[in-house]
Formats: structure tokens, sequence, C-alpha cells
């Protein structure tokens, strides 16, 4: 994974990239194993309705239609859930040791990249609802600006409360940076 | 008279409109992404269109499709008893 969103910061240096996170295997597993219902569907039904289904398919002008129909939802079946894999795949928090950095991506055309420096950042908070969140480890993280700009919220995050530490303590260690370099410009101009 | 094969032009298009589309998406998952999985994900997709394919087209083996798409000869034909 590259990532051409990284920018210089602090006297010329690249920020570096210190965790990079996407939504939990779990959800994807989740999500896929609803397509695989949905893609084994039909043949289901051919074992539940054995007779009807015999019956719709030796028909000369019926059962052809059927079979066009059933190939169309499976080829639609697997290209949702190619598009699932997508969204899942390519919507990424980066967070460096300047900002965290939001990627979304909306279908094949949509992609937004928002960011918030951690120097704005006031609060972090995690949030671990429901069974499967427990049992699988995964979480929603929100990360309050003092801006007015909106929270950033991240949904289904694998360790949610080891990531919001590491947040906390880079937060802390570029406020602290950035304390410093104002004292540096203050005794400068003194 | 409409022929039977008729049916395989709005399968023609969704079908092509599909593996279209599945090519632009991976498209963005190697541009942005380029990894093992987005590699095992992208031979899934191209394996389940062809497996899709492949059963409509074992599944038609067979059909006559020049006969009419529809029977209308029961509206042009006296009632029997």
């Amino acid at each position: 994974m590259h990532f051409p969103f990284l920018v210089k910061i602090h006297d010329g240096a690249a920020e570096e990239p210190r965790m990079f996170m996407r939504k939990h295997a779990a959800i994807l597993l989740g999500t896929s194993l609803l397509f695989l219902l949905l893609a084994a569907a039909p043949f289901l039904a051919s074992f539940m309705l054995p007779e009807a289904v015999a019956s719709w398919l030796g028909h000369p002008r019926l059962g052809p239609a059927v079979v066009l129909l059933v190939g169309v939802f499976e080829l639609f079946v697997v290209l949702l859930w190619y598009g699932a894999f997508m969204d899942w795949y390519l919507d990424i928090w980066v967070v460096t040791n300047e900002r965290i950095v939001d990627v979304d991506q909306n279908g094949v055309f949509g992609r937004s990249v928002s960011e918030l420096q951690l120097s704005k950042v006031q609060d972090v908070k995690t949030e671990q609802k429901g069974v499967f969140a427990t049992v699988f480890g995964y979480g929603t993280i929100r990360v309050q600006s003092a801006g007015e700009k909106e929270n950033f919220v991240f949904d289904g995050l694998p360790r949610p409360n080891e990531v919001a530490r590491q947040i906390v303590e880079l937060v802390q260690a570029d406020q602290r940076w950035h304390r410093e370099a104002l004292a540096e410009q203050i005794k400068g101009v003194k | 008279m409409i022929p039977l094969g008729f049916l395989l032009i709005p399968f023609g298009v969704a079908a092509a409109a599909v593996l279209g589309y599945g090519f632009l998406v991976m498209f963005a998952l190697y541009r942005f992404g380029g990894t093992f999985s987005s590699f095992a994900a992208t031979f899934l997709f191209w394996a389940g269109c062809a497996g899709a394919l492949f059963f409509a087209w074992y599944a038609l083996a067979g059909v006559d499709w020049t006969q009419p798409l529809l029977d209308s000869s029961s509206f042009f034909s006296a009632p029997t008893l």
C-alpha cells in the first residue's frame, strides 16, 4: 500500500505513517458469507422445490429464460461481493506523526480523503458494542477535534483500545513538539 | 416472430456490464492497493464470473434458439372443446 497523500512537515522532513488500519477481517467475512448464501439461493431452491424447478427448466421457452436469469443473478452477486471487498480494502485510516488521514472509497469513482491534525485532537473515544464486536475484538473510534470540523469516526476497527492509546501518545508527542517549537520561536524574538 | 435467441441480448448486455464494472474495480484495487489479498479477491471474482457463465452455457446446451419466444397461436385459433 502506498500513501500518495503524505506531506512534508517539521522543517522539511516527511511525515511518517505510524499506524495503518482498515476494518476487521471478520466484517468482510460476514459480508462474504451473506453473498455466498445469496449465490447459493437458486441452487438451494432447486433442492427444496425439485418438481417445480424441473417443470420450469423442462419448458421449451421458460427453461432457457430461467437459466439466463439465474446466470445474470449469479454474475451480479459476484460483482456486488467484489465491490464490497473493494470498499473494505480501500477504506483506510492512516495515523502519521502529524495527522490522521481517513480515506473513504465510495464505489469505483468516489474517493474522499480527509485529515485531522494531531495538534487539534481533543478527545479519543472508543466503543465496543454487540456480541460479534466483543468476540472478534473490533469497535468504533471517535476522535474529537478542537475546531468545528466533524468528528473522525472509524467503525469496525480491530483492537480499538490499543489504537486509541497509540493515538493519544502520538497526540501528546505532537503537541509537545508544537509547544517546544513555539517556545523556541518566542526565545528567538526576544 | 421474435426468436427465443432474443433473450440472449439482455443477458449479453448485463454480462458485459458486470464484466466491465468488474474490470474497473480491478483497476481501482491495483491502482490504490495491489497486495496479495486484492489479487486473491480479483481471482475469486473472475473465477465466479467464469463459473456463472459456464453454468449458463452448460445448462443451455441443445436449446433451439430459433423457436418463437412467445407462443401466440392460442389467440389466432378457434377454441376447441
